[in-house]
């Protein structure tokens, strides 16, 4: 007779007093039944999860006597941000201690542009007094990378300190004044060179150490309302204007490139930045347009969901998504490759917001909104701030792994997709549903009651092009 | 004979391949050729494909190449190749398991492995096996039993009453109380805090001390207890042929049928499914979930009364009056082998979770080995006999190579080598868990608790794509949107004259019903009125059984019925309508027993 007899030493699996317990996995799926159902209810669980944890705003920025008109991030400092404002204010902030390091001035009037060298030591600033002017910038010591852990205590939500304003240099002397022939729209930095663009009713073309623009380009419009540098092109330029136009320039020639004329106006433009060929341009009609720069009879993709004017966009640095601001006092979120947003950002006492940006680390979401507050977001609303241990993290990677893989089914897409929006804006988007789906009625009927091809389908990425322009 | 350590096939202890080291003139450590492949066995690679199939829960995809969409043909090739690695590593893994099965095997051509008596096997034993031998001597028997699903505590009834718990581990009982009255059936819930005991009227829980933690008089005279752990449900069956399935965090009922199909004595669950195996007087098995009022599929099995019946994996064991017991194969539910017995019919059937069977027969018990194969084998892998008692009930416990029996004068225990699973998952059931593991699991099971209409014939199920036809989807779409319509509750019409009062609408509620049952009553009428020709489906199933050698089985409903489980589950099902009030069924009960009992009495 040949026996062995299974025996488990119970010693060996006694806890022992400052010893770890061992656990024993053993993957045979005779010993883990319903596998996928209880993955499914993991899945659904961490939905829910995130729904709870989800506490988006980390800080309000304070300060600013009037709305708060354009921003601007600087390219290496991840806790630097500037801000301006309508009375021609503008203020440095430094992020993770929630403190404004310095209060200017700078302009009468509006401040509309706002822009920072590559370098990080120059801002530069333009408003509608036709002044644009150049500002030092020092470095925050110690500040160098956004140290939030440190400073913040999470899930408080911690106001920034009172700034004493005599104590902040009010009059300081800005470092140089180049004077524009127009009152200035934006202002957009060369990712490489000494370079800016302006617009006004023209786009002019500036070099730092020159008094008058080196550049200008027209094209039958009376005022030009955002120009951008394309981050890989070095002469490429794309710009809105109020003739419902986005146009491309290129700085090699003396005139514009082609242009796509849409049905509305469109109030910002944007560059990918990992793929520089296409650009997302922030539209009168809520909605927001991504192109090809190559292709502009179609976009590329149709970005919906705000009920209002869309006023700004920026794209995060890692390319994959970006942020929009919205005159119905939102920010959402939106993936490039979506047209629906991923995420939409709300506050109580948070009036139209004018401009937004993403942090140079993709974690943060800036806003700054008529009601003069600059606001920080997280991107990720539910995420935990600060490193995690290793098992956590692990534990939230299994997660979201789930979640993915249970995305359409229909209990988890329902809770995942939900957000809790202001009832005006809940009420809009439903109206702009029935109007949409009449629409679309209409046209059903009229193709039905027409000679066949009379009326043709159009896509939904070519109806708001009306044509383009060589 | 003494332990010897010996590994199974395709398996090698990891100091068996040696690599020496060479150090070059320098003293540095320069890579060894490995020796020539022939001189090492097996290699690493083939065990790797060996147990591959085992992991392997993806189909394989095809004609990924054939679709047009860049973006998903390259997700689809990501997920294949991911699933495909995640099968090598699960089979690479298990050089990672501490312990291998058990085994007895006869040397020479004369040995056979059930000529081997327990005394025999005791005296070559470890002293740690042979502590996990007993043999209680009780006068409340005959005795069932369950193990807790770790196999660390068991826990038995007498019919007499008595009902106790037993910590394996250290050989104390937990509890040990009397009841009373007859104890039917035994079952651990969750864990072993919380224990069901079906008694003479009812069903109680108690809890680890033997305290009554509840009384479920919903569940009437209860012949057998079933718990399904992932879904946290207590099914019962019993006298009235009424199985109820009970949620024991909650504590509702979650679904109760009416079988119509007499007092069922036989009820096991499929632990991969859920789906619960009822055996019937009539020799017919039926499968049931909670979400369907009709059995999924219904099994002749036998040509007289089930007697027994267990599950494992896609097999399924049943023992019949007509002499014979049978292996079923579950994904065509059709027969495997039958063997034949002699003298008294097994009163329990049951695998181990290595799938060995387990029958008690009168005073004998027998294992067989290998009966789901498609080689029958021809001899009992084990028997052990017990002169004078019946043998009740037969449990192999969890992770250990043990059995238990509960006869008629107390309970014992058996080696039966290679019975359990050697390698236990910590976070499944650890048999050594401590206080605090068991309370997070507890914790955590809850959170994964599986809702009852998840149960289904297929479990992998959930997540798939629904491949039924347009047509049926948009159908059930429809059925949907009008029951979320009819939940949704009306607002009564304001009426002017009088016509709103409350007696005024009272009646109307009372009209409406009243012409609701009469209508569904004509319906059954005509329903039955049309049946009474043909003869039964189960006679004709039975008619068709008896031409061929083996039992057939009823696919006249299934393939309805299987087919699209979950339509009857969202439409609700139908609602009863009783025409006129109806005996309690208790009440019946009793006045049968009442008047048996008087006329067998001499006048």
């Amino acid at each position: 007779m040949k026996l062995k007899v299974l025996h488990h030493d119970p010693a060996a699996h006694e806890r022992k007093a400052g010893k770890i317990t061992r656990y024993y996995r053993n993957p045979d799926p005779q010993l883990h039944p319903f596998e996928r159902a209880r993955e499914y209810n993991r899945a659904l669980v961490a939905t829910k999860l995130d729904k709870m944890f989800a506490k988006p705003l980390v800080a309000v920025l304070d300060g600013h006597t009037d709305a708060v008109k354009c921003m601007a991030r600087s390219h290496k400092r991840v806790a630097d941000l500037f801000t301006a404002s309508c009375d021609g204010e503008l203020r440095f902030w430094n992020m993770p201690t929630r403190t404004c390091t310095k209060a200017i001035s700078a302009h009468d009037g509006f401040i509309r542009g706002l822009c920072v060298s590559p370098d990080d030591r120059l801002l530069f600033t333009g408003g509608d007094d036709k002044c644009i002017k150049t500002w030092k910038v020092e470095k925050n010591e110690g500040m160098t990378a956004m140290d939030w852990d440190e400073v913040l205590d999470e899930g408080n939500l911690v106001r920034g300190e009172e700034i004493d304003t005599s104590k902040l240099a009010k009059e300081v002397p800005a470092l140089n004044v180049y004077m524009a022939k127009s009152a200035v729209t934006s202002l957009d930095h060369h990712w490489s060179r000494h370079l800016l663009v302006s617009t006004g009713d023209t786009v002019d073309i500036w070099d730092h150490h020159r008094s008058a623009p080196i550049q200008s380009f027209e094209w039958g419009c009376d005022s030009v309302i955002c120009a951008r540098f394309n981050p890989a092109e070095p002469c490429l330029i794309a710009s809105t204007a109020s003739d419902n136009t986005v146009g491309l320039y290129d700085l090699r020639g003396s005139s514009p490139i082609r242009k796509v004329l849409l049905k509305m106006r469109s109030n910002a433009v944007s560059w990918n930045p990992m793929e520089p060929l296409n650009f997302t341009v922030a539209n009168e009609d809520c909605h927001l347009y991504t192109f090809d720069m190559r292709k502009l009879d179609i976009a590329l993709n149709l970005h919906r969901d705000f009920t209002n004017a869309v006023l700004d966009v920026d794209y995060s640095p890692s390319g994959r998504e970006f942020v929009a601001a919205s005159y119905d006092r939102t920010i959402r979120i939106f993936r490039v490759s979506e047209s629906r947003s991923r995420e939409v950002y709300h506050a109580k006492r948070m009036q139209r917001v004018l401009c937004c940006r993403f942090t140079a680390d993709t974690r943060y979401v800036v806003s700054g909104s008529e009601d003069t507050n600059v606001r920080v977001w997280k991107a990720e609303a539910s995420k935990p701030l600060g490193p995690r241990p290793f098992r956590e993290r692990q534990a939230m990677a299994y997660r979201d792994a789930l979640k993915r893989k249970f995305q359409h089914l229909k209990e988890i897409r329902r809770i995942a997709r939900h957000r809790h929006v202001p009832s005006l804006i809940k009420k809009h988007t439903e109206k702009r549903r029935i109007m949409a789906q009449a629409k679309k009625r209409k046209e059903e009927n009229l193709r039905r009651h027409s000679r066949p091809g009379a009326v043709p389908f159009e896509s939904v990425r070519r109806k708001p092009i009306k044509k383009q322009i060589e | 004979m003494a332990e010897e350590l010996r590994l199974p096939e395709g398996k090698r202890r990891l100091d068996e391949e040696v690599i020496p080291i060479k150090t070059d003139t320098h003293g540095a450590v320069c890579k060894a050729r490995r020796p020539p492949a022939s001189t090492v066995e097996p290699k690493l690679k083939k065990i790797k494909l060996e147990n591959a199939p085992k992991y392997r829960r993806h189909q394989q995809l095809q004609g990924v190449k054939r679709v047009s969409d860049k973006k998903l043909r390259s997700e689809l090739r990501l997920q294949q190749r991911l699933d495909e690695e995640g099968v090598k590593r699960l089979a690479a893994s298990e050089i990672l398991l501490p312990s291998t099965p058990g085994y007895l095997e006869a040397e020479g051509p004369l040995e056979r492995t059930y000529k081997f008596s327990q005394q025999d096997i005791e005296a070559n034993l470890d002293v740690g096996s042979r502590q996990k031998l007993f043999d209680l001597r009780l006068s409340y028997g005959p005795y069932t039993m369950d193990f807790a699903r770790n196999g660390r505590h068991l826990l038995f009834g007498g019919e007499k009453g008595h009902i106790a718990l037993l910590d394996c581990h250290t050989m104390k009982s937990l509890f040990d109380i009397n009841v009373r009255e007859t104890v039917r059936a035994v079952q651990v819930l969750q864990n072993y805090t919380m224990v069901a005991a079906a008694q003479k009227k009812y069903v109680y829980i108690y809890d680890q001390n033997g305290i009554e933690l509840h009384c479920l008089r919903d569940h009437k005279i209860t012949y057998r207890l079933e718990y399904l752990p992932y879904h946290y449900l207590l099914c019962t069956v019993g006298e009235f042929s009424e199985l109820t399935y009970r949620d024991i965090s909650t504590g509702a009922v979650v679904a109760s049928h009416k079988l119509k199909l007499g007092p069922v004595r036989v009820m096991r669950q499929n632990p991969m499914n859920a789906v619960l195996h009822l055996g019937h007087t009539n020799g017919t098995v039926t499968l049931w979930t909670p979400n369907m009022g009709k059995p999924v599929v219904k099994m002749l099995c036998h040509k007289g009364a089930v007697t027994g019946m267990d599950i494992h994996k896609n097999y399924m064991a049943t023992a019949g009056l007509d002499g014979k017991w049978r292996i079923w194969d579950l994904r065509k539910y059709e027969p495997v082998h039958h063997f034949w017995y002699f003298g008294t019919p097994p009163s329990w059937v049951s695998f181990s979770q290595t799938g060995l069977v387990g029958l008690a027969f009168g005073p004998h018990v027998q294992v067989w080995k290998d009966a789901t194969l498609t080689a029958k084998p021809k001899m009992p892998y084990m028997e052990h006999d017990l002169p004078g008692e019946t043998i009740e009930c037969v449990r192999f416990r969890p992770f250990e190579d043990v059995c238990a029996i509960g006869h008629s004068a107390g309970v014992s225990t058996l080696v039966v080598p290679g019975a359990g699973l050697p390698n236990f998952d910590s976070f499944e059931a650890n048999p050594f868990e401590t206080k605090k593991q068991r309370r997070e699991k507890e914790v955590r099971d809850l959170l994964e608790k599986l809702q009852p209409d998840m149960i289904t014939l297929d479990p992998m199920r959930i997540g798939m794509v629904d491949d039924a036809p347009k047509a049926v989807i948009l159908e059930e779409q429809r059925k949907e949107a009008e029951e979320a319509a009819s939940k949704k509750k009306k607002k009564p019409k304001k009426k002017m004259r009088g016509r709103s009062k409350a007696g005024k609408r009272a009646a109307k509620r009372e009209r409406q019903y009243a012409s609701y049952i009469r209508e569904k009553a004509q319906e059954r009428v005509k329903q039955q009125g049309g049946a009474a020709g043909e003869p039964p489906p189960q006679a004709a199933a039975a008619a068709a059984d008896d031409q061929g050698e083996v039992g057939g089985w009823e696919d006249a409903d299934m393939g309805e019925e299987t087919a699209r489980q979950d339509e009857a589950s969202s439409g609700g099902g139908e609602k009863k309508v009783l025409v006129r009030p109806r005996r309690s069924a208790l009440m019946r009960f009793l006045r049968r027993k009442v008047k048996e009992t008087k006329t067998e009495r001499p006048s």
